[in-house]
């Protein structure tokens, strides 16, 4: 760990790597929120492996294959936002579909490029050191992004999530919203993969803001809380990983994974005390 | 003057068979009525078609004189519990703003504007010592109480609720209605309720739905009436009937 801290003032990589983390943080603070809240959890799932597809395209025609993936994730949000609001009807399967095909797809379009294996790895498992300062300014788009339309549309995103018959009577245009919300998320999944990688993403997406919903009693709350917590799960699985050598991404889930557990198991905790407390009182 | 909802031979499907047919019913300016009738007698339809949210398949319906879409703006809806998770981390008063939603300017937060008629309407109902609570810490009757706020905050002209007191205990019940009885005064309420005894105490009129419009009485449903509506004999607790004032239905 002070290795990590003594060479976190001398490598550049170790700064970008740290950057990247918190921006990451950020957008999955707010977003995170919104998909727990909405129970879209599998629906993120999707999209997050939709986004190899456009990977795989954008590095079979040389570009950077964060374009292709942010492009990928859009198409995909709006795909499944159609088809949710079109029919009404149950989409899992449509999600587990694109969840599917796009990573066929991603699959197809590597192997035709010659050197894939060690692209493949990062783009599954991600790998935040190498993150190049190009990915950080699209990163840094992308948190602007995000974050002026939470504020622009908090109360709308907000009423649409909670109570959609409700916000469509009082003139909100909730297809509007409900796809503006899909394509959000999906532009946080895609900050972040560059962290750890998009078959984690989703733990990274929804653990923090879960963690948060135990303590916060307003989703403005849970979104500050969640970010401070992604925050504190990014920095400190860097940091242990640093001196072992082990990959970052993996280490920064299970970090989260086991906060997850320590947090639900000290809530049941306190409210079993509680309730033996209120029994030898009455 | 115009009724303030008017259906003539409003009938209606899902695509199959009709779940309404036929229904002519005209609701004036300052009627309570009562919508009465067993699960599935399109009772819910009714509503729906009422706020614009669904299309009468045959015949015409008005609300103020509009198309429902239109009118939507000047209807306030408390819908039923199941329309939201009870969990969601908002509190009474950010739900309550949520009706100023299409009075309120499109971006940013809630006016100064906004927020005095949330407390307002809090204090209507007698939530606002819950104001800054979660929703999900609150009782049935409360969270009924707030639903009826958010309504009260669009400053509607009709007031529209569905199954009111189907979450909630008697006495909290009994709460619910003397609060209509006093909002009565500035507007037209229609409420859906499969809770015949209780509600026609407060009503002024009763409509009993079954696909068709059954009966419409501002006398005492009798156990014969409910009987008719309900297809077979139900149980029925005699009760104290308060109002009966409006005329009878054209």
């Amino acid at each position: 760990m002070t290795g990590f801290f003594g060479a976190l003032l001398e490598m550049e990589f170790l700064q970008r790597a740290l950057l990247g983390g918190v921006l990451a943080s950020v957008v999955c603070g707010i977003m995170g929120t919104y998909v727990v809240v909405k129970r879209i959890g599998y629906l993120a799932g999707g999209i997050a492996h939709a986004v190899l597809g456009g990977m795989g395209v954008a590095y079979y025609l040389d570009l950077n294959p964060m374009l292709g993936a942010i492009a990928a994730a859009v198409v995909a949000a709006l795909l499944v936002g159609w088809v949710n609001i079109g029919s009404r009807r149950n989409s899992d399967t449509v999600i587990g579909a694109l969840w599917a095909v796009g990573m066929a797809i991603g699959i197809l379009f590597i192997s035709r490029t010659p050197g894939y294996n060690v692209d493949l790895m990062s783009y599954l498992f991600g790998n935040i050191l190498m993150v190049s300062l190009g990915d950080l300014r699209i990163m840094i788009v992308l948190d602007v992004l995000v974050v002026v339309l939470v504020l622009l549309f908090y109360r709308q995103l907000i009423a649409v999530a909670f109570d959609q018959e409700f916000a469509r009577l009082r003139g909100v245009a909730v297809r509007f919203f409900e796809l503006l919300l899909l394509c959000a998320v999906a532009l946080t999944v895609v900050t972040l993969i560059q962290v750890v990688g998009l078959i984690l993403v989703i733990a990274l997406l929804t653990l923090p803001a879960a963690i948060a919903s135990q303590y916060a009693r307003s989703l403005a709350g849970i979104m500050l809380l969640a970010t401070l917590i992604g925050v504190v799960l990014t920095v400190g699985g860097l940091a242990l990983s640093y001196d072992p050598d082990l990959p970052a991404g993996a280490t920064i889930i299970l970090l989260a994974g086991l906060l997850y557990l320590a947090s639900t198991a000290a809530k049941s905790l306190v409210h079993r005390i509680r309730l033996r407390r209120l029994r030898q009182g009455a | 003057m115009t009724p303030d909802i008017e259906l003539h031979r409003v009938s209606f499907s899902y695509g199959g068979p009709l779940v309404l047919q036929d229904v002519t019913l005209a609701v004036e300016h300052g009627e309570f009525l009562g919508v009465v009738g067993p699960n599935g007698s399109g009772k819910t339809t009714l509503l729906r078609l009422i706020l614009g949210l669904l299309e009468p398949t045959a015949g015409r319906l008005r609300v103020l004189g509009r198309a429902p879409d239109d009118a939507r703006k000047l209807v306030g809806y408390v819908p039923q519990f199941a329309s939201f998770e009870r969990d969601f981390p908002i509190s009474v008063k950010e739900m309550v703003l949520q009706g100023r939603l299409g009075r309120t300017r499109l971006l940013g937060r809630y006016s100064g504007a906004d927020h005095a008629a949330a407390q307002r309407a809090m204090a209507q109902v007698h939530v606002e010592h819950a104001s800054s609570q979660p929703i999900g810490g609150l009782s049935g009757g409360q969270v009924q109480r707030a639903l009826v706020a958010r309504a009260l905050v669009t400053e509607p002209k009709i007031l529209v609720l569905d199954e009111p007191t189907s979450n909630i205990d008697l006495r909290a019940e009994d709460n619910i209605f003397n609060l209509l009885e006093q909002l009565r005064e500035s507007m037209t309420i229609v409420v859906v309720s499969h809770d015949i005894g209780f509600m026609t105490q407060y009503v002024s009129r009763v409509a009993c739905l079954n696909r068709t419009l059954v009966c419409h009485t501002t006398s005492e449903v009798t156990g014969q009436v409910v009987e008719e509506l309900y297809g077979a004999p139900v149980h029925m607790i005699q009760h104290p009937h308060k109002i009966s004032t409006s005329g009878p239905i054209q």
